[in-house]
């Protein structure tokens, strides 16, 4: 234990392991308050086809050849945050189906123009480290680091002013309409803070894992809390802690650190779903 | 419940703060694959924090036309960074065969080429040589 503490001790040292600690938990932060909401609301998978969009501007980004891609992959992921919205309330094509033509176009899409025009001569291992994150937390740049924290100031400050609405909105969107709260402006503030989370959370875990930083604690919390607090808290909990699990064991051996956070995430998953199983039967 | 998230997001920006490793000597290959591939990457973007430090790392040895360098891998072999080694001697880095296993120490700098900055290893000197040519 001690050699172990040790070895962790001499890795904190390096800056990048700092750098992907604080910006790691941040994001799992951010992903799990907003989680819940949008696995009540049935929009999971908004998570998935919003990482494809983002991958598919990442790409145009990278052809571009712009320093800082985030001045494009931000916009346009917000946008189509805000079509997806919008799409699923009243037009021809609803929710689900939106969600998968847009989210499968932008992968076809990037992956293609990524081929077409590389940027650098490793062009699958540019696709790896995107779609998977296999390194790209361990190779953050202070600018990346100072910009995630913003962001997650903005998230966190954003879910806090308006946690009530938010609440109000996710349990009964109908009964808030019908007592006068403008439900639509707080739809389009959940989808805004999912997209700024997603383009964060692109660097921790890849597009395509990013689903499960946000459902995963959501739905572990759900097994054992009934409250929306209790549920948000313990889902933050959970997800910071998987974050931190996953990076550390990721750092010590040498495993892509997205997929081990995932993988962290499930593990506890299936244990609350064991206690919900066995506080179930003990009540019953 | 404010209090409590904004109590644990002020602990994970505090997690952000403190200063790179300072020993003079930085040995990398202490370090697993991932590990000495992101450091290499950190010193490539930060390359101030590390100047006039002495390096030791081990990576993929190649020489083309220009100055021989070290290519450093992650585990999974998807992603690399590349250090110009410039020798100590001229005999330094004779019959290396491209693409061994090497391991070097140098002194940690940066060079110009056509008015763009490159990291470099100076005064370089080779530890480990897995394949040399007959």
């Amino acid at each position: 234990m001690n050699e172990l503490q040790k070895l962790i001790d001499y890795f904190v040292t390096y800056p990048f392991v700092r750098y992907a600690f604080a910006v790691g938990l941040l994001i799992a932060l951010c992903a799990s308050l907003l989680g819940v909401t949008l696995v009540l609301k049935r929009f999971s998978f908004i998570g998935d086809g919003l990482s494809h969009v983002a991958f598919g501007a990442m790409a145009v980004a990278a052809i571009t050849g712009l320093t800082n891609k985030m001045v494009i992959i931000l916009p346009v992921t917000l946008l189509s945050a805000i079509l997806l919205l919008r799409t699923g309330q009243n037009t021809k094509i609803k929710g689900d189906a939106a969600i998968a033509m847009i989210s499968v176009g932008a992968l076809a899409i990037g992956y293609m123009l990524m081929n077409v025009f590389p940027s650098s001569a490793n062009v699958s291992g540019d696709v790896c480290s995107t779609l998977f994150g296999s390194t790209s937390i361990l190779t953050l740049k202070k600018s990346d680091v100072t910009l995630c924290i913003i962001m997650a100031v903005i998230v966190i400050a954003a879910f806090l002013l308006f946690y009530n609405k938010i609440f109000a909105v996710t349990f009964d969107e109908n009964f808030c309409k019908a007592s006068g709260v403008n439900a639509n402006a707080y739809n389009l503030i959940i989808a805004m803070i999912t997209a700024a989370i997603i383009v964060l959370a692109m660097n921790l875990v890849g597009s395509l894992l990013i689903s499960a930083l946000i459902i995963f604690p959501a739905l572990s919390a759900m097994r054992v809390f009934r409250s929306f607090r209790g549920v948000i808290l313990c889902s933050a909990v959970i997800s910071v802690l998987c974050a931190a699990v996953g990076i550390m064991l990721s750092i010590l051996f040498s495993t892509p650190v997205g997929s081990t956070i995932v993988t962290a995430d499930i593990a506890v998953f299936l244990v609350f779903c064991g206690i919900s199983a066995v506080t179930g039967r003990i009540r019953r | 419940m404010k209090r409590n998230i904004a109590a644990v997001f002020s602990a994970l920006l505090l997690t952000a703060c403190g200063n790179p490793a300072e020993d003079s000597m930085l040995d990398l290959t202490a370090l697993n694959q991932t590990m000495q591939y992101s450091q290499v990457n950190q010193m490539l973007y930060e390359p101030g924090s590390y100047l006039g430090q002495t390096v030791q790392i081990c990576g993929e040895y190649y020489k083309g036309n220009h100055e021989p360098i070290i290519r450093v891998l992650d585990e999974q072999a998807c992603c690399a960074a590349k250090i110009t080694i410039f020798p100590a001697d001229e005999s330094t880095f004779d019959g290396i065969e491209n693409f061994s296993e090497i391991t070097v120490k140098g002194v940690f700098g940066t060079f110009q080429s056509y008015g763009v900055d490159f990291c470099c290893l100076n005064q370089t000197e080779r530890i480990y040589v897995s394949k040399t040519e007959e």
